[in-house]
């Protein structure tokens, strides 16, 4: 089968593909922000293990639930279309895409931090404790940083799906890459073009940040010791 | 009293300068509670510990009233556990030198070249020298389990302690390695003139190290003696029975 490329048409609209990337940059980088805040807090909220935490711990259950166990698509599609019907809030779709992608993310570095939490020795924690080291600092010297390296494979996983996540925000007309791929071809026909280019934007994008990973697993930090 | 269990009981006892004092005991019998309690890591239920003239804590029927800083108490105590409690990731300096640092306010450089001399007196090396000949900070596991647990010693004294309490140190160690820890803390002991309250299984290890002895069964002393005198308590029923299976072991 033959194929007449037009590469041409690319470069004609090389402006709104780095338009469509900034947006989508913006898009993860603000939600990882925003969600990896909101879920360390949570995260550390669960592994309070007294017993006046329980009612706490159960709203976070269900906070992880709605924004964790909901699809993505339909979670904006809901606070898209039925928050303003319902509470009367009425927010750009821009605005829902930041919101949507920011609680769900943050429901899933919960779990993450949890997890990482338990797997931190008692012992480590005894240890500071020994030499009269107040909570907060046993907490910033000592717990933290083991979060950050328990945690990185899975939270670099996170949020390269977040970027990826992202393409979804093109339901409510965030002119993302995606949005923008459609726009191209609603106008030009050429689908296979701007599917491709957006294709390639994405693998590049994905494969700096799995390079970006690499790079930090072969720091002194993040080196896993016995 | 650990939960609905009583762990130690009608425990009255008196610790005095540069004594080096070992408490032995079958295994559940409340030695490592008693030294978490002088470090205030548990809260006694009834009763009082005083330290160098100062109540630290008093309870009352399990209202316990910390009477000082718990943090302050803990940076004059120092404890070394039985499992080393090292932190894996960081550098056997920054191990030596993170309290100091970041309690004791210590200037880094001064707190490092502390540690190094601390590594010396345990002789760690806490470097080793990389194919081009530059030198790498080692981290605890490349350590064999005596020297981690020198490690904990060198922790433990860069706090400058007033006393150090060591809790079974030796246990997950072979008798060489316990044998090598030994002669370090009765250098430490005579070094620093530190008071050592060493909790272990092992009667001999004791005896070998210690200036008094105590003998602990379900909570209680049954046997306080110097070290050297211990022998005139071999008949003691309790005593007796907790020494026949190391004996029958050849011990």
């Amino acid at each position: 089968m033959h194929y007449d490329w037009n590469l041409a048409l690319l470069w004609e609209y090389r402006v709104a593909f780095a338009d469509g990337l900034m947006l989508t940059m913006q898009l993860t980088v603000v939600t990882i922000v925003f969600g990896t805040v909101i879920g360390y807090v949570l995260g550390v909220l669960l592994s309070i293990t007294a017993r006046i935490m329980q009612p706490v711990k159960a709203l976070i259950y269900l906070y992880m639930a709605i924004f964790g166990w909901l699809p993505l698509l339909v979670l904006m599609v809901w606070m898209y279309y039925f928050l303003p019907a319902l509470l009367g809030i009425r927010m750009s779709g821009v605005m829902v895409a930041y919101i949507a992608l920011s609680l769900n993310l943050s429901a899933f570095i919960a779990d993450v931090i949890r997890g990482a939490i338990a797997e931190i020795p008692k012992s480590y924690v005894d240890a500071g404790k020994a030499i009269g080291m107040p909570f907060p600092l046993i907490l910033r010297r000592i717990i933290f940083p083991e979060i950050v390296r328990i945690s990185l494979p899975a939270m670099v996983a996170l949020y390269i799906n977040q970027f990826k996540w992202t393409t979804l925000a093109s339901v409510l007309a965030v002119t993302e890459l995606l949005h923008t791929a459609n726009t191209i071809m609603i106008q030009t026909y050429r689908s296979l073009e701007a599917y491709t280019a957006i294709a390639l934007i994405y693998l590049v994008v994905v494969g700096l940040g799995n390079l970006a990973y690499f790079q930090l697993q072969r720091m002194e930090f993040f080196k896993q010791r016995a | 009293m650990f939960g609905a269990h009583t762990v130690l009981k009608g425990f009255n006892l008196d610790i005095h300068d540069k004594q080096r004092v070992a408490i032995c005991g079958p295994s559940g019998t409340g030695k490592s509670t008693f030294l978490r309690c002088l470090n205030l890591l548990e809260h006694i239920w009834h009763g009082a510990i005083s330290f160098r003239g100062t109540r630290i804590i008093e309870a009352h029927r399990g209202k316990a009233r910390v009477l000082v800083n718990e943090n302050e108490h803990r940076c004059k105590v120092g404890m070394v556990f039985q499992e080393f409690n090292l932190w894996p990731n960081k550098t056997i300096i920054d191990n030596i030198t993170e309290g100091p640092i970041y309690l004791k306010k210590q200037d880094r450089a001064a707190a490092i070249e502390k540690a190094k001399e601390l590594c010396a007196l345990v002789n760690v090396d806490p470097f080793a020298r990389s194919a081009n000949s530059r030198l790498q900070p080692k981290y605890p596991g490349q350590l064999s389990g005596g020297q981690r647990q020198r490690v904990a010693l060198a922790r433990a004294l860069a706090m400058d302690p007033d006393v150090l309490l060591l809790d079974e140190i030796t246990s997950a160690l072979d008798p060489p390695l316990a044998a090598e820890i030994l002669r370090y803390l009765k250098k430490i002991n005579e070094t620093f003139h530190i008071p050592l309250i060493l909790v272990t299984h092992h009667v001999e290890f004791a005896r070998s190290l210690a200036t008094r002895l105590l003998f602990m069964k379900d909570g209680r002393v049954i046997v306080d003696a110097a070290a050297d005198q211990i022998d005139q308590y071999y008949d003691h029923q309790d005593f007796k029975r907790y020494l026949q299976p190391m004996a029958d072991d050849g011990g």
